[in-house]
């Protein structure tokens, strides 16, 4: 019976329960549209993070150092799998078309791969020889250039011994060229996008011969990269594979045979701590460090440049020339130096030397030490062939040609007496001191070890070097593999859920369909008000009724979940259609794929349902507390003053404080809940508001009393129903506070570009290197090698490649890329912050102790929406780094750059010093910030043609600022569009609210005609009853929105652009008022005065 | 409008001395509604002197509450004039006939249509606001209601009076305005014995103490045999 009832009262109330329909299936469209969304993005990111690995499973990256190729084999054979080597470096191509217009293509992934490589391709694999090369798809497009096409490529030359390292030769040529017939132009499916690092943004790859790559980078047989592709029944761990594979030779340390003994040294002159520490445990073993000092005098006479040793004491003088009872103050002086001094045992000779600070400069020391010993030139000739090899210095014929990475004073490069001792004693120490006088003196960054000897002959090598490796493991010198795939997916999980991000940004949408599905619901249910109290009055118990009205609702419900669920699809397709269309700025240009997911319609259908129910059993539940005798006599229609006016009041000042609170603490500098601040602030202004606006009704309702008038009566009937005129409000309410709320966020971002405490700095350039530059560009050396003008001020940072976490990739940066930057400049210009004086930067100087050092992230969107980290100094989130030696580190995000977008998004900032410590090899230099002069922009323009060969983009800051904002550009304007939409749906709630008042009270207002009213004052009855509903719902709207967004507008670089929230509340003011008279005229249509006939 | 000379209405009543004008007449009244073929009315014929009481009788569907309508303003006959106190209603538009029901005319439906929102004062008030009757209004209202004994239920809402309670609001809802003509549309139709003795016992003092002109459409014999005049309405035609 109830089952029949239900569904006749569906077919005979079918107009009314059209309108629920149609509700209810705005609202599942909406949200199965979003969530679809967040599948497809989902999905497409999965597909890519496949894509860019193929078969990877596992990588070691070695960064900033090399392994001996054979390696791969070696551990091949341990896994009995395959091993994968490879050699990936940055690089430049060019191209020059037929009319000898060039191109040139930056940050290229120049990958040197040999046959091995393509077993873990999902495609065929292309031919690469000496001569030809294969390139990706986007590469391939972006310079025009097909299969068969010349291109040159460059790439750096990198050097063993690290540049910045002292005694590194620096005029070394730094960067190669190579030119490649375009064997292949592989696609995305073809291992084209092949990539490590998780990003969707497919790399500009180029595939070259690695046996070509390894010669013309000067790395004869030496890989950076091997690739496993990680059998599931993998019986040795990776790991330990790797353990029991690797030489001492695959890092460049040897053991030779020298002068007394064995000796323990690098091809990168330090050995590295970790290998010193287990090196010096050997038995009888001397450390020693060699330097080049300054000057080297007793009195007014010295020597220039010369070498000096420092070695462990030890009895054994065939291995060291420091006897055991050396004191650290003592020093053991050849024959020469005596002689060019005037030495004698006992005197003090000055020894100046320079320092490396962790800055990359040099300053000057000088030290004391007394004559302990004077000993004959041939016990010092010992060391000149246990000296290190430093490329520039012991390979050329003249002191006068000596290349070294520090300042030298030319005149005493000429110094006769030198050049002399340097043609006949070359590298020859000209004096000795303790191991710990040595390493006081000249340890740096890079070690504070050359090379260990042993007591031994050749025979013991093997056995010595049996020992080293299993004293040391592999990942304690930066060998360790990465597993690579199951952080690709990870990041994808962890990626921003699209999802979510539709969901929240149509919530506003979706709630409004959802309060309008309620209010069509009521409109039908209160028609029938003289039914349901027939029903209650012939003795059904009220949740009978209930569940009979109900059960006639869920099928529209059910209909309209349905229906909306279908054009769920279609409105994903359109939001796609949008994403790689006006809106691409959102996922970066990424091309997203639709993707559908049947669990995720149905969850999207069962809550449309469950919410519209919900939101109808809440209006019925309202309707059926009433009495019977009060529904059929129709005497339920006035809402009688709540008693619960007090609560509601208390209730309403409530939500305004937890307003103001948010507010207060989104202004308090909560940067990274500015998201929470905004909804929070919004929702409790909203409802705050709604309370208001009742109060206000019922106030009106009261003072009407007094004076009856045309404008009063009208007024009075919005407070009849003032649960259904409140929803109206709250429709309008709601999409007034999106639309004006996202219109008031748009940032004039070249208003305060030139100010140091906006988004670019006040930096006018960014220059950002394929190669890195060696020298930074403020530095005399880099202003007089590239012609650098005057009017240009630069501030260098190194860079440690890492995740994109800028909003261009939609992957959970795992790890950020860090930026060394240099402390002072960035402090004292008060660049970034708002106030010189702030204290910002020097946080980047905190002691946190060991293995911790402090970082900023990029800007406030990086800090909350990529990295969603908490930034504090004392509690403030850590990032695990490893560093190039493979000891992790971690990072402790100590602030942020205040505003919410910089042109350092996406990265974490820590100190050169702390920079330079964990990546000594780091070479160079690739980001350049640049001020420039007024007027003068036209010279910073010449810099990329200057620093051409390391493939330097120079951008306006600006640009990059607007480069990033495109991405919160697309968001706001789908927020508009969606924000739009709720106005619309609101209007329509308030059109809809006009038709049912009319048509339901037209037999009062034929009665209003009847005793003389005339038709425009009963139009402007109902007008101005429902202008005020349209003023409330906007007033209430866009105040919640200014207040809420007010932490945002207050951040630098933020401005409220009054004319255009003006004239976008007036076209909404225009929009309602137009369609409210609309709707006023159709419904008083006709012969109103027939509604008294027909009573 | 005053004439002199004797002469006969159009009902064929001999007037004499001074010429006081039909507050009421219509002449060949017909009306048919659009989608129907049947004429309600076929020539109705009817004037009513200043301070008559009249009854309108006739059965169901006969076109009585139409004749009302038509008289009344609210509605317009299909052909034939309508005349308030001599002047041809002819031609008049919405917004005069509306202002003409404002001051002269009082109705009184079968039902009381009250607002449900306001209360039994602001209901009586409610015809004043295009009437512009300023402020005795209010004193007018409570006099009025005080006559029909509801001076206790002043801020009562309608859903808290009994309907006789109610019609008798709607009485004094309709003479606020002090109109010269009462059109009572069945006022007793969904009342019980006593109520509708009431109501009537109020119509025929409001009659005799204000000389109120007073035109009664009812079912009710004992109602209808209260007034000065008995009218039947018969195939679209009144009948005396």
């Amino acid at each position: 019976m109830r089952t029949r009832y239900a569904l006749r009262g569906f077919r005979h109330y079918w107009r009314s329960h059209a309108a629920i329909i149609l509700g209810t299936a705005v609202a599942a469209a909406m949200l199965v549209g979003s969530l679809l969304v967040g599948d497809s993005v989902r999905h497409s990111l999965r597909l890519f993070a496949l894509q860019r690995l193929g078969q990877v499973d596992a990588a070691m990256v070695t960064h900033g150092h090399y392994v001996d190729g054979g390696l791969a084999a070696r551990l091949s054979a341990t896994l009995r799998e395959p091993v994968v080597p490879a050699l990936t470096m940055h690089g430049v191509v060019l191209v020059e078309d037929e009319a000898g217009e060039r191109r040139q293509l930056n940050h290229v992934q120049v990958i040197g791969v040999d046959a091995r490589f393509w077993a873990l391709s999902p495609g065929p694999a292309p031919t690469i020889t000496a001569d030809s090369a294969a390139v990706s798809r986007n590469l391939a497009e972006r310079l025009e250039i097909a299969a068969g096409q010349e291109v040159s490529l460059r790439i750096s030359r990198p050097s063993l011994m690290p540049r910045d390292a002292p005694l590194a030769a620096r005029s070394e040529k730094l960067t190669r060229r190579g030119t490649f017939g375009v064997s292949a132009v592989l696609s995305d499916q073809e291992f084209g996008r092949f990539s490590l690092a998780a990003n969707q943004i497919a790399p500009y790859n180029i595939f070259v011969d690695l046996a070509w790559l390894q010669q013309t980078a000067g790395l004869v047989g030496k890989v950076n990269t091997l690739l496993t592709g990680g059998p599931e029944n993998r019986t040795v761990p990776l790991q330990d594979g790797l353990d029991l594979s690797w030489k001492l030779a695959d890092v460049g340390v040897s053991l030779r045979p020298c002068d007394g003994g064995l000796q323990l040294e690098s091809e990168r002159v330090f050995l590295t701590p970790a290998t010193a520490t287990a090196a010096m445990l050997g038995e009888g073993a001397v450390g020693t460090l060699a330097y080049l000092v300054n000057k080297i005098s007793l009195g007014e006479k010295s020597t220039p440049y010369s070498f000096a040793i420092s070695a462990t004491p030890s009895a054994n003088s065939a291995l060291s020339l420091v006897p055991e009872d050396l004191e650290d103050d003592h020093a053991v002086i050849n024959q020469w130096l005596a002689t060019q001094v005037d030495a004698e045992v006992g005197d003090t000779i000055a020894v100046a030397y320079y320092e490396l600070l962790p800055s990359g400069k040099f300053e000057e020391r000088t030290r004391e030490f007394s004559v302990h010993s004077i000993l004959p030139m041939s016990q010092f000739m010992t060391e000149r062939d246990r000296m290190p090899e430093f490329p520039g210095l012991t390979d050329v014929d003249s002191c006068s040609d000596w290349d070294v990475g520090m300042p030298m004073d030319e005149a005493a490069l000429e110094d006769e007496a030198n050049e002399a001792y340097w043609e006949r004693y070359r590298e020859t120490p000209k004096l000795a001191v303790t191991l710990e006088a040595g390493r006081e003196m000249w340890a740096n960054r890079f070690g504070n070890t050359s090379a260990v000897r042993y007591p031994g002959t050749e025979l013991q090598i093997e056995d010595l070097q049996r020992e080293l490796t299993s004293a040391l493991s592999a990942s304690a010198l930066g060998l360790f593999f990465v597993p690579v795939r199951e952080l690709a997916l990870r990041a994808v999980d962890e990626a921003m859920s699209f999802g979510e991000l539709f969901v929240s940004l149509s919530f506003f949408l979706i709630a409004s369909a959802l309060m309008l599905t309620a209010l069509m619901f009521v409109f039908g249910i209160q028609q029938r008000a003289e039914e349901i109290g027939i029903l209650l009055g012939v003795g059904w118990p009220r949740p009978q009724v209930a569940l009979v009205l109900l059960g006639e609702a869920s099928v529209s419900a059910v209909l309209g979940a349905g229906l909306g669920s279908i054009a769920g699809i279609g409105v994903t397709k359109a939001l796609l259609a949008g994403l790689t269309g006006n809106w691409q700025g959102a996922v970066a240009g990424t091309p997203v794929v639709f993707h559908l997911e049947p669990a995720t319609l149905l969850i999207g259908f069962l809550v449309t349902v469950i919410c519209a129910l919900l939101a109808m059993a809440l209006t019925l539940r309202k309707l059926l507390r009433r009495e019977p005798r009060a529904l059929l006599a129709g005497s339920w229609q006035v809402d009688q003053a709540a008693a619960a006016g007090r609560w509601i009041q208390v209730a309403g000042w409530g939500c305004f404080l937890g307003a103001l609170g948010c507010v207060g603490f989104g202004l308090s500098g909560a940067g990274q809940h500015a998201v929470y601040v905004f909804f929070g602030a919004g929702f409790l202004l909203l409802m705050s508001g709604l309370c208001a606006a009742r109060f206000l009704l019922v106030r009106l309702d009261q003072r009407g009393r007094e004076r009856l008038t045309s404008l009063a009566l009208g007024l009075r009937n919005s407070t009849r129903r003032r649960a259904r005129s409140l929803t109206a409000v709250v429709l309008l309410a709601s999409g007034t506070f999106l639309v004006i709320a996202v219109s008031s966020m748009q940032q004039d971002l070249a208003r305060y570009a030139h100010q140091r405490s906006s988004g670019t700095g006040g930096f006018a350039f960014i220059g950002e290197a394929t190669l890195p530059f060696p020298d930074p560009l403020e530095s005399a050396q880099a202003q007089e090698t590239f012609r650098l003008e005057d009017s240009l001020n630069f501030i260098s940072c190194k860079v440690r490649d890492g995740d994109d976490a800028s909003c261009f990739n939609l992957n959970r940066a795992q790890s950020p890329r860090l930026l060394g930057v240099p402390v002072e400049p960035l402090a004292s210009r008060g660049a970034f912050v708002p106030s010189p004086d702030d204290e910002l930067w020097q946080l980047l100087n905190l002691d946190l102790g060991p293995n911790v050092m402090p970082g900023l992230v990029g800007d406030a969107n990086t800090a909350m929406w990529t990295l969603r980290k908490k930034v504090d100094v004392e509690q403030g989130d850590e990032l695990v780094y490893r560093d190039e030696s493979g000891a992790e580190f971690r990072v402790r995000l100590v602030g942020q750059l205040p505003s919410p977008l910089t042109i350092l998004q996406g990265t974490v900032l820590i100190s050169h010093a702390n920079f330079a410590t964990r990546f000594p090899s780091e070479p160079g230099y690739r980001m350049v910030l640049v001020d420039v002069l007024q007027g003068r922009e036209g010279q910073a323009e010449r810099l990329p043609a200057r620093l051409e060969r390391f493939g330097l983009a120079l951008t306006p800051a600006l640009t990059r600022l607007q480069e990033f904002h495109s991405v919160e550009a697309a968001y706001l304007r789908i927020f508009m569009i969606l924000g739009g939409l709720g106005v619309v749906l609101g209007t329509l709630g308030l059109g809809a609210l006009v038709l049912r008042n009319v048509l339901e009270r037209r037999s009062e207002l034929a009665l209003l005609r009847a005793v003389g009213y005339s038709r425009k004052a009963l139009r402007s009855m109902v007008l101005g009853e429902h202008w005020l509903l349209l003023a409330l719902g906007l007033l209430l709207g866009s105040v919640s929105a200014l207040v809420a967004v007010s932490p945002t507008l207050a951040a630098p670089g933020m401005h409220v652009p009054v004319a255009a929230i003006l004239s976008l509340l007036a076209t909404l003011a225009a929009v309602g008022v137009l369609s409210v008279m609309a709707a006023t005229r159709w419904a008083l249509s006709g012969r109103l005065l027939s509604a008294l006939r027909d009573e | 409008m005053v004439g002199q000379g004797a002469a006969l209405d159009a009902c064929g009543r001999l007037r004499s001395g001074l010429i006081v004008p039909a507050i009421l007449e219509t002449t060949q009244v017909t009306k048919q509604y659009p989608q129907s073929e049947q004429q309600i009315l076929s020539g109705v014929d009817l004037s009513i002197d200043p301070g008559e009481t009249v009854a309108i009788m006739g059965p169901s569907g006969c076109g009585k509450s139409t004749l009302l309508n038509i008289v009344g303003l609210l509605d317009q006959a299909t052909t034939g004039s309508v005349s308030l106190e001599g002047e041809s209603c002819a031609g008049w538009s919405e917004e005069q006939r509306a202002a003409t029901r404002c001051r002269k005319i009082g109705f009184v439906f079968q039902r009381h249509h009250l607002l449900p929102h306001l209360s039994v004062l602001e209901n009586v008030l409610i015809p004043t606001v295009p009437a512009r009757s300023g402020e005795g209004a209010r004193e007018r209202a409570q006099e009025l209601l005080a006559q029909v004994r509801l001076d206790h239920r002043l801020a009562y809402r309608p859903a808290q009076l009994s309907g006789g309670e109610c019609q008798r609001v709607a009485v004094v809802r309709a003479l606020i305005n002090q109109p010269a003509l009462l059109l009572a549309d069945e006022p007793t139709g969904s009342l019980d014995h006593d109520s509708s003795a009431a109501i009537g016992d109020l119509l025929v003092s409001l009659n005799r103490e204000m000389g109120l002109t007073l035109v009664v459409v009812t079912h009710a014999a004992d109602l209808a045999e209260r007034m000065g005049r008995v009218l039947t309405l018969r195939d679209g035609t009144l009948h005396a």
